[in-house]
């Protein structure tokens, strides 16, 4: 998948937690996984979490973003990651005979569909466990929406050093997250 | 198992054709999941071949969108307030190639926004840029070069910090009137989708939004030229005059009041001989509310009205149904027509 321009710019300020690149991203890629996705599954309700769940990966992985050498592709292989473990509950549970599921049978994701409410508590949790400095350079980032090198003015640091800390803090996220049992988050490097 | 078996049989599964021995069989694979690997790459490739498309209802996903965001902004905060609203929501959609070309749409129809957005000033801006809008929202800006540009709802630009020596090169989606800066030797070139339009200083209104079916391009002043995909310049036009451009790169100019052109800029609502589903889907872009056309009949009859945004969308919805013989209700907050 050859990514154009502005979609590897995209994906590249995403990495630096930028929230509108986000929103682009999401919107770009949303049509481009949902018509897969709901034939599927045929329900509204469990596109939207497998759809959920892919976002919320490239969100709390976007410290790799940059890194990669095809990150579109990559959102991809996560969908359909997440698509083949739908296939494969459904098959578990003997719903491959059933025409349309039922909203309220539909089987879960194996992590047990945690919800975002879920995901923001224990991500809360998590920030709190982090050292002082990191988690002052990481709140500023987020609740305060501050840019990397503004970060780096207000506290005289290198943008670099700021940098790495983000990367440490969602490193760190990551394992509280996994450690309480939603590993589904981990970042993976599949091999094209 | 055989990769075409394997392929052959997820297809079947997905369109609803396959036979119960094939979903056994089907089933007994991923049950044993001995082929994971391989399924996910079937299933990843099959992904990327689906012609894109919107849900049918966007709303759970601005939410959820939002919702992702806001996933680790806090550190234990009790309970979940809904993030405030942030003043720049950027939104680009817009396709390169891959499956299909879903062509984007120009209406002649100008719309203005409920609300002047918070910012009064015309912001100048020098960095490498995606400059969007939300629907019901208008944003007005000046490019390095000194090009003025007005952004419509549910639009789009991204531009750079300095614009190159022999050509300044901007991506649009959505719809925006540009009052491009006169530039001798360097050509003002702008990518909506598959159409590339391209001037040397003029004003003209570029209507390109993803949802729809065509491309629209609309001079007020000076000439431009609007080229397709492999180069073939579809039109030259001048001052009143206007191209669209279908999906199948079918051409249609025509002429247009100078003065009309981009009209949302200082707030008016006019349509003439617009396909229904258009109108609707620039109402929803303006008002930010739903709506939904339930007869498949009354989505492409044409019609020609205005109305001023004073009317409010439940007028101007009237009014349309009025004209159409259609019916107006409102459940859930979305209304619908039928």
């Amino acid at each position: 998948m050859n990514l154009p321009d502005n979609e590897r710019f995209l994906f590249r300020l995403v990495a630096e937690g930028n929230e509108q690149a986000f929103t682009s991203l999401f919107n770009l890629f949303l049509p481009r996984l949902y018509p897969f996705i709901i034939k599927l599954t045929r329900s509204e309700g469990e596109a939207q979490e497998i759809i959920q769940e892919t976002f919320i990966k490239l969100w709390l992985n976007r410290d790799k973003l940059a890194d990669m050498e095809n990150p579109g592709g990559w959102l991809f292989r996560v969908a359909s990651n997440r698509s083949y473990d739908y296939l494969r509950a459904q098959a578990l549970n003997n719903k491959f005979f059933r025409p349309i599921a039922a909203e309220h049978d539909t089987p879960h994701a194996p992590d047990g569909g945690l919800d975002a409410k879920e995901l923001q508590r224990l991500i809360g949790e998590a920030i709190q466990t982090l050292p002082a400095q990191r988690k002052k350079i990481y709140l500023m980032s987020r609740e305060q929406g501050k840019t990397i090198p503004e970060i780096a003015a207000v506290l005289n640091i290198s943008p670099h050093t700021v940098k790495n800390t983000l990367v440490t803090s969602l490193k760190h996220i990551r394992e509280y997250l996994a450690r309480h049992g939603v590993i589904y988050l981990i970042f993976s490097l599949f091999i094209f | 198992m055989e990769e075409q078996r394997l392929r052959y049989l997820l297809q079947q599964h997905l369109s609803g054709t396959a036979t119960a021995q094939e979903l056994g069989e089907l089933s007994d694979s991923m049950q044993s999941d001995t082929d994971s690997e391989r399924c996910k790459t079937l299933l990843a490739e099959m992904m990327q071949q689906e012609i894109p498309a919107f849900p049918a209802d966007w709303d759970p996903y601005r939410q959820m969108e939002q919702q992702i965001l806001a996933i680790d902004r806090h550190s234990l905060e009790p309970a979940l307030t809904p993030a405030p609203a942030r003043v720049r929501i950027l939104r680009i959609v817009r396709w390169s190639a891959a499956a299909a070309i879903l062509l984007l749409l120009g209406l002649g129809g100008y719309f203005w926004t409920g609300h002047r957005t918070q910012l009064a000033v015309i912001e100048s801006i020098r960095q490498d840029s995606i400059i969007s809008t939300a629907r019901g929202e208008q944003r007005e800006l000046i490019l390095p070069d000194g090009t003025h540009v007005w952004l419509n709802a549910a639009s789009s630009i991204s531009f750079p910090a300095n614009f190159a020596a022999h050509e300044r090169v901007v991506t649009l989606s959505g719809e925006a009137f540009f009052d491009v800066k006169h530039a001798d030797k360097t050509p003002f070139i702008i990518h909506s989708g598959p159409i590339t339009t391209t001037v040397l200083g003029t004003a003209f209104d570029i209507t390109a939004y993803p949802q729809q079916k065509n491309i629209r391009v609309a001079v007020q002043s000076g000439k431009v030229k609007v080229q397709t995909g492999n180069n073939a310049t579809a039109a030259v036009l001048e001052k009143g005059r206007q191209v669209r451009i279908s999906a199948d790169t079918n051409t249609r100019q025509s002429d247009i009041d100078p003065l009309s052109i981009a009209a949302w800029r200082t707030g008016d609502l006019v349509y003439k001989d617009e396909m229904m589903e258009d109108i609707i889907a620039d109402l929803q872009r303006a008002f930010k509310d739903s709506i939904e056309i339930r007869s498949p009949a009354l989505k492409t009859i044409r019609i020609t009205i205005s109305f001023t945004r004073k009317d409010g969308l439940q007028n101007a919805l009237e009014m349309i149904s009025r004209t159409t013989d259609g019916r107006l209700s409102n459940k859930n907050g979305i209304f619908m027509i039928e």
